[in-house]
C-alpha cells in the first residue's frame, strides 16, 4: 500500500477517509486536521491561555503534543484520582511527557482532599464515571480559573463524541443533545470556553500519532472502565464503521449540522448561584461535586455516639 | 507446488482468500507469528497466516480497533507477514 500523498510504502490506511499515508505525511496530516478543527470551530486563538486536560492516555498527550508543536500557549492539568497504582501510572507517565518535552504541567491529587473515585463510589451508588466525571468537570474548571487560562481544552475524539450522541439518541436527553458540541462557550463569568479539538479525528487516528511522534502513553485502560455502557456504544459503532467506513464522522458531523438545532429550544439556561462549599457556579445550593462530597460525607459518618437507641 | 483456486470464487466476493491455498498443509509457506494484545498482555502463536487483514479475522478482532506493531513501524492491513514476527496489537479503545 502507498502513501496517499507522497507514494511512498504506507504505514497506516483510514479506510474512512479513502487514504493511507506513511509516517511524515501522517503527521503533516494529523497536525492539519487538529489546526483546521480549532480554526472552522473558531476555538481558540494563538493568544489565548489554554489549559489541556491531561489524563496520560494517548488523546490527550497527542492533543498537547500538537498543540505545544504548533506553538501554543499550554498549560497541562492533570487530576489525579486515586484509584490505585493506576493512578499513580497515569500521573507517572503525564509528568515524564512534560518532562521530555519541556512543558508547564500542574497536578492536583483528590486524596489531598481526602476524596478520592473509589471513596466516592464506595459510599454512593453512583457509577464510576459518573462520580469521576463530576469530579473532572468541577476540577477542570476551578483549575482554568485557578491558573488564569480562557480555554479548557479536552481529548476527546470522535469515537467518544458518536458514542456518546449515540447514547444520547437512544434514550432522547435533548438537553445534553442541546449541549453536545465541539465548543462549550461559558455560561457563568467563573466557566470559561471549552473545547475538543479532536472532536473529528478517530481513536485510531489519535493513536497513530502518538505512536509515530514517539509519545509514550499509557496503554493500560482505567480498571472502572471494564463493563461501562460507552464501550457497548462504542463497539456498536465499530462495527458500523468496518461495514461502512466513515459513519461515525457522519453520524456526528451531521447532527451537529442539522440534526442539533432542533434542540436548542431546550437549552438556553446558565446556572444563576454560586455553590456555598466552593464558589463555583451551581444550579442550587451546592454545585455537582459537592453535592457528591456532602453524600459521601453523610454516608462514611460513624454512627451519632450520644444516641440511647432506647438500650438505657 | 501451485494450488489453482476455485473458479467460481472471485477475488471481490469476500470468499477466496490467498492464505486459505498458499497455507495448505504441505505448500511450505505456513507462518507462525508470536502476537501480543496490549492492554491485556496476553501472548497467542497464531500459524498459517501470511497477511495482517488474515491475522485480525483470525483472531476476531475489527480493523481499525487496534494499532498493528512490528517493531518502531506499524502494518497496513495488506502487510505481509514473515516467518517468526513478533507482532502486538493494541487496542485504541478508551473510555468509560
Amino acid at each position: 500500500m502507498k502513501c496517499t500523498r507522497c507514494r511512498k510504502p504506507a504505514e497506516i490506511a483510514l479506510r474512512a477517509h479513502n487514504s493511507s499515508f506513511c509516517r511524515p505525511c501522517y503527521i503533516f496530516w494529523f497536525r492539519r486536521r487538529v489546526l483546521r478543527a480549532i480554526e472552522k470551530q473558531l476555538m481558540f486563538h494563538r493568544d489565548d491561555r489554554v489549559l489541556v486536560a491531561v489524563s496520560g492516555g494517548k488523546d490527550s498527550l497527542a492533543l498537547w503534543h500538537v498543540l505545544a508543536e504548533e506553538g501554543f500557549h499550554t498549560i497541562g492539568f492533570h487530576l489525579q484520582l486515586g484509584i490505585g497504582a493506576y493512578s499513580e501510572r497515569s500521573a507517572a507517565t503525564t509528568r515524564e511527557f512534560a518532562k521530555a518535552h519541556g512543558l508547564d504541567l500542574r497536578v492536583r491529587s483528590l486524596s489531598d482532599e481526602g476524596l478520592t473515585v473509589p471513596d466516592m463510589i464506595g459510599a454512593t451508588r453512583r457509577p464510576a464515571c459518573a462520580a469521576c466525571g463530576t469530579a473532572k468537570r468541577h476540577h477542570f474548571d476551578a483549575a482554568a480559573l485557578a491558573f488564569d487560562c480562557n480555554i479548557l481544552v479536552t481529548g476527546h475524539n470522535l469515537d467518544d463524541e458518536a458514542a456518546r450522541l449515540f447514547g444520547n439518541v437512544l434514550h432522547w436527553q435533548t438537553e445534553y443533545l442541546a449541549r453536545q458540541s465541539p465548543v462549550i462557550e461559558p455560561s457563568h463569568p467563573k466557566f470559561v470556553r471549552k473545547v475538543k479539538p479532536l472532536y473529528l479525528s478517530s481513536e485510531l487516528e489519535t493513536a497513530t500519532y502518538a505512536f509515530m511522534s514517539g509519545i509514550d502513553y499509557l496503554v493500560e485502560e482505567c480498571p472502572n472502565a471494564a463493563g461501562a455502557t460507552q464501550l457497548t456504544y462504542k463497539a456498536l459503532l465499530d462495527q458500523l464503521e468496518v461495514t461502512s467506513p466513515g459513519s461515525k464522522a457522519s453520524f456526528l458531523g451531521k447532527f451537529l449540522l442539522r440534526g442539533q438545532a432542533c434542540f436548542k429550544e431546550a437549552e438556553a439556561r446558565s446556572p444563576a448561584k454560586s455553590c456555598h462549599g466552593c464558589g463555583m457556579p451551581s444550579w442550587g445550593e451546592l454545585c455537582s461535586f459537592c453535592s457528591l462530597r456532602a453524600e459521601v460525607e453523610r454516608k462514611t459518618a460513624p454512627p451519632s455516639q450520644n444516641s440511647d437507641d432506647g438500650n438505657s | 507446488m501451485y494450488i489453482r483456486p476455485r473458479k467460481d470464487l472471485r477475488l471481490d466476493s469476500g470468499e477466496f482468500n490467498p492464505d486459505d491455498w498458499l497455507s495448505f498443509p504441505g505448500s511450505g509457506t505456513s507462518h507462525g507469528v508470536k502476537i501480543r494484545l496490549m492492554p491485556e498482555g496476553k501472548e497467542v502463536d497464531v500459524a498459517g497466516v501470511r497477511r495482517v487483514h488474515t491475522l485480525l479475522t483470525r483472531l476476531g478482532v475489527l480493523p481499525g480497533t487496534v494499532l498493528v506493531i512490528r517493531g518502531d513501524r506499524l502494518l497496513t492491513e495488506d502487510a505481509e507477514l514473515q516467518a517468526d514476527d513478533e507482532i502486538e496489537l493494541r487496542s485504541v479503545v478508551s473510555g468509560g
